[in-house]
């Protein structure tokens, strides 16, 4: 069985709290039988093939002091076979603890091979050469034995030359190694070592020696009821009345008798303080403090510099955390524990122990008591603290006060004083010491009215040392001249309170004289001619109109404007367009009916020609000519002239011979009206002719 | 030709403004009141007058300087805008830049590149009633010009300055449209609220901007209006911080 090993993890994964840390218990100290019942020894009953047991006793050391515990191993290889194992007693050592096997089972090419280790911590009973028995292992009907070791036994410690062998230092001052749970064991080990020294020292009526006194004591049992004297969380403070803003000082710290595994539930709220938390060690480490009476590990869960911004009481609300206790109950063996009793009859057991304690008067049964562990789910809380702050005086309080408290230094600097207008120049004004700082509002400046001055930047630096907030808070003020000229910054003042004087201190900063020309950029130079002041307003009385702005673009008389005319011109443009179609046609008609009326007339004059009026006859003959000219050519018939009929026909390209024809005939009807007869073979002839002509003109003039 | 006369003469009437002469008793009273110093009561009667409708370069100037006065350094700066646009005024402009100054933290503008500055220039010639009565009367005389050559037969005026007269008038037009939509969608205002935040979009942080500045309108959204800074940053302030000029 392997030995249980309490290594105690404390986790606080809450916030800004997160550790881990090993706990090691000073009450987990289990009684020498209830440690002892852990050796047992697993009986290993692989069957492989046969093989050669190599059996070896090896010393951790060949020289350890005699203060010193030392570690051995017994190896068995190839031990598949090994059912028993024993150590033969011996008067130069005593086990201390122990044993403690480790198997390994190799399988290779199919071959399986075992090896067994077991390791011892002895302690040397006297100075010089020693034997350290070879153990004795039974299995398969036969025996088999390691070899002794011989090894020097010196006064004192040479424990340094063991850390260089198991890498850690199990019996420092240090229980907190690299390894926790190496350390554990060492503590352990190191517990029942003095346990088992006190023991002797009863025993024989001798004195531990001093410096292992304040370790020599029973273990304790803690129960459940204990828990919450032996568990708690305390909160520290270094003032509980100050004023306001002065700095105090909160650690709030865990106690603990038990091991544990702890969660902060809840960190305090710290209503009514500004507050700066300290940092804690990373993983924390813990400090050994008596408290009434009794030892603790004290563990700081949060340290925070408080600065009250209220005045009146102010309570510290509690932390709080949950979590598991592991406490301790007493048990009697032979009743609660079914393994004690079976390793009653061990004939190992028996000789093994019976070799190492017979003669041990303190090993006896009142004392064999076994401790069982039983984990206990826990709640802490810390008690509130109230904190009385009074508000800083009133008297001689100076103007720039602005709730600082603390000790400050200022500084202050200018980066140029000579520059133009189209420069930018800083202020830095620094504030150092402790004390409230981030509260720390930027001082006024005052600046002349022609210097812009922008917002103040502010930074600050907190370095925490020890107990006390101090740091550095910086004020960045940008400034730009409008105009050129000569300025000057007065001082600027700013006060704190000190709280260890009791009294106001101001700190001011020089005076700074600027010297500003103009620069070259245009706005400002233009600026520059700029009055003063504004220009007064005008007072002559104006007559006012209430605008309605009227955008014509949504006026539909605006589009109408467009469309109308638009529409008119087409109406125009369409009437006019039929009273020419109309005219044309009159054109046409008349044309078209020209050649009717001059055959109509004809036709008459024929008939007059039949009953040979010559006066009438030529009279038609004439008529029909003009008349078919005046409709042919679009001519009225009081406008129709020989030299008009004459122009049109030739703008209508009739030919020279059918005008001249035309005109012989007209000619001849009137001649022929106001001549004697002629007769009436003339009279045909001319018929015969105008008939002809109009045909000729009909073909001519479309 | 008759019907055109008066059609056109019909016109000229409509399209002249409406205008009613008031009594302004109201004025006089913020005048005093503002040499009376009492420069909050003087700019809340100017800016009584001014919400009726009044306009006037002299009104505005005045409601600039009360504003001035009361240390409401955005209203200011608007007034002041608003009679400039009415009329140029030495000391109105001088007045402006006083103002200018006394803004917290000015933004630069950022040119515009140089043909959209032309462009800008170019339609920004006339008013939008500018270029409405110049399209309008560019038509008409086309028309006049269309109605003498064909209805009348009259051969005198080429087809050239037909086209040409109707090709202007829809080159006003076009500069109208263009107006109009920079005039509704893209108008500019001044920030007139002291402490105006301006946010990229709702869950950034915002930046403080001073009041006096001239912005440019995008759109609304929700009760914030999107705007853009005159270095060319978009982003919302709350609707009541911005007054359109």
């Amino acid at each position: 069985m392997e030995r249980k090993c309490f290594s105690h993890y404390f986790n606080a994964q809450q916030g800004p709290h997160s550790f881990k840390f090993a706990f090691p218990n000073l009450h987990n100290l289990l009684s020498m039988k209830a440690a002892f019942i852990s050796l047992l020894f697993i009986l290993v009953t692989i069957s492989s093939s046969a093989q050669e047991i190599v059996f070896i006793t090896q010393p951790a050391a060949n020289k350890v002091g005699i203060q010193d515990a030392f570690e051995v191993k017994y190896i068995l290889k190839n031990a598949s076979q090994v059912q028993k194992f024993s150590l033969p007693e011996s008067n130069d050592i005593q086990v201390v603890n122990g044993p403690s096997q480790s198997n390994n089972t190799m399988i290779t090419n199919g071959e399986v091979s075992v090896t067994i280790e077991l390791t011892y911590v002895f302690r040397a009973r006297h100075k010089g050469n020693i034997v350290i028995p070879g153990g004795i292992a039974y299995g398969g009907n036969k025996e088999f034995r390691s070899n002794n070791v011989t090894i020097e036994v010196v006064d004192g410690s040479v424990a340094p030359q063991r850390n260089q062998q198991r890498g850690g230092n199990p019996f420092g001052n240090d229980p907190f190694g690299d390894d926790p749970f190496f350390a554990a064991i060492q503590r352990r080990q190191q517990q029942m070592m003095q346990q088992f020294q006190q023991n002797q020292a009863q025993a024989f009526g001798r004195q531990a020696p001093p410096q292992q006194q304040a370790m020599q004591q029973r273990p304790e049992v803690i129960g459940k009821k204990d828990i919450g004297n032996n568990m708690f969380i305390k909160v520290d403070v270094d003032k509980k009345k100050v004023s306001l803003g002065e700095q105090i000082t909160a650690t709030y710290k865990m106690y603990t008798r038990l091991p544990m595994e702890v969660n902060l539930t809840k960190l305090p709220s710290l209503i009514g303080f500004w507050s700066q938390d300290f940092k804690i060690p990373q993983p924390p480490k813990p400090k050994r403090e008596i408290y009434n009476g009794k030892e603790y590990q004290v563990f700081e869960i949060k340290k925070t510099a408080l600065f009250p911004t209220q005045t009146g009481t102010l309570q510290l609300d509690p932390a709080e955390a949950e979590g598991i206790a592991r406490v301790l109950k007493p048990k009697q063996i032979k009743q609660q524990n079914p393994l004690q009793g079976a390793f009653d009859n061990d004939p190992f057991f028996k000789q093994f122990f019976g070799s190492m304690m017979m003669n041990d008067p303190s090993f006896d049964n009142s004392f064999i008591t076994a401790y069982d562990y039983e984990d206990v789910p826990v709640k802490l809380k810390s008690s509130p603290i109230s904190i009385e702050v009074t508000d800083v005086p009133n008297t001689n309080k100076p103007n720039s006060y602005d709730g600082a408290v603390g000790n400050y230094t200022l500084q202050s600097k200018i980066d140029k004083t000579e520059l133009t207008t189209d420069d930018n120049a800083n202020i830095t004004l620094q504030i150092m010491g402790t004390g409230n700082l981030k509260i720390i509002g930027a001082p006024k400046i005052k600046f002349p009215e022609d210097i812009d001055a922008y917002d103040p930047l502010a930074s600050d630096t907190i370095t925490h040392t020890d107990n006390i907030i101090a740091g550095c808070k910086t004020f960045t003020y940008s400034f730009a001249p409008r105009i050129p000229g000569t300025f000057v910054i007065p001082p600027t003042s700013f006060s704190y309170y000190d709280p260890t004087s009791k009294q106001y201190k101001t700190l001011t900063t020089p005076t700074y004289t600027l010297h500003v020309k103009l620069g070259k950029n245009d706005n400002r130079v233009a600026n520059n001619k700029l009055p003063k002041d504004i220009h007064d307003i005008q007072t002559s009385p104006i007559e006012l109109h209430v605008k309605h702005n009227t955008k014509w673009v949504f006026s539909p008389f605006y589009w109408g404007g467009f469309v109308l005319p638009f529409f008119a011109y087409i109406g125009l443009l369409f009437f006019k367009r039929k009273e020419e179609m109309l005219q044309s046609d009159i054109v046409l008609f008349k044309n078209k009916r020209a050649n009717k009326i001059a055959l109509k007339r004809l036709a008459l004059a024929e008939k007059f020609l039949k009953q040979k009026n010559q006066n009438a006859f030529y009279e038609e003959a004439s008529k029909a000519v003009w008349l078919y000219l005046s409709d042919k050519l679009n001519i009225p018939l009081a406008l129709l002239s020989k030299e008009l009929a004459e122009q049109k026909l030739s703008d209508k390209k009739i030919d020279m011979a059918l005008q001249q024809e035309l005109f012989r005939i007209t000619n001849e009807c009137e001649m022929a009206l106001y001549s004697p007869e002629s007769g009436v073979l003339k009279m045909q002839q001319t018929y015969g002719d105008a008939v002809l002509l109009i045909g000729k003109l009909e073909d001519g003039l479309v | 030709m008759k019907k055109l006369g008066l059609l056109f003469g019909f016109f000229l009437i409509l399209l002249a403004n409406t205008v009613h002469a008031t009594d302004n008793p109201m004025y006089t009273e913020a005048n005093k009141l503002y040499q009376a110093k009492l420069y909050d009561s003087a700019a809340n009667l100017f800016l009584q007058l001014i919400e009726k409708g009044n306009v006037h370069p002299t009104l505005f100037y005045n409601a600039g300087n009360a504003f001035y006065r009361s240390n409401k350094i955005g209203m200011a700066i608007w007034c002041y805008k608003k009679s400039l646009q009415l009329q140029q005024n030495k000391n109105c402009a001088e007045n402006l830049k006083l103002a200018e100054m006394r803004m917290k933290e000015p933004i630069a503008a950022v040119k515009d590149i140089f043909f959209i500055r032309w462009w800008k220039s170019v339609y920004s010639l006339f008013s939008l009633n500018g270029w409405a009565g110049w399209s309008l009367a560019f038509f008409l005389f086309g028309m006049s010009l269309l109605y003498y050559k064909k209805i009348k037969g009259s051969e005198r005026p080429s087809n050239t300055y037909i086209t040409l007269s109707m090709l202007v008038s829809a080159i006003c037009l076009f500069f109208l449209i263009v107006l109009y939509i920079h005039e509704r969608f893209h108008y500019k205002g001044i920030i007139v609220e002291p402490y105006t935040f301006f946010r990229k979009d709702i869950r950034a942080e915002g930046i403080l901007i001073s009041e006096g500045m001239e912005v440019e309108f995008k759109g609304n959204y929700k009760t914030d209006m999107l705007i853009i800074l005159p270095d060319g940053r978009e982003g919302q302030i709350p609707a009541t911080a911005f007054r359109k000029l």
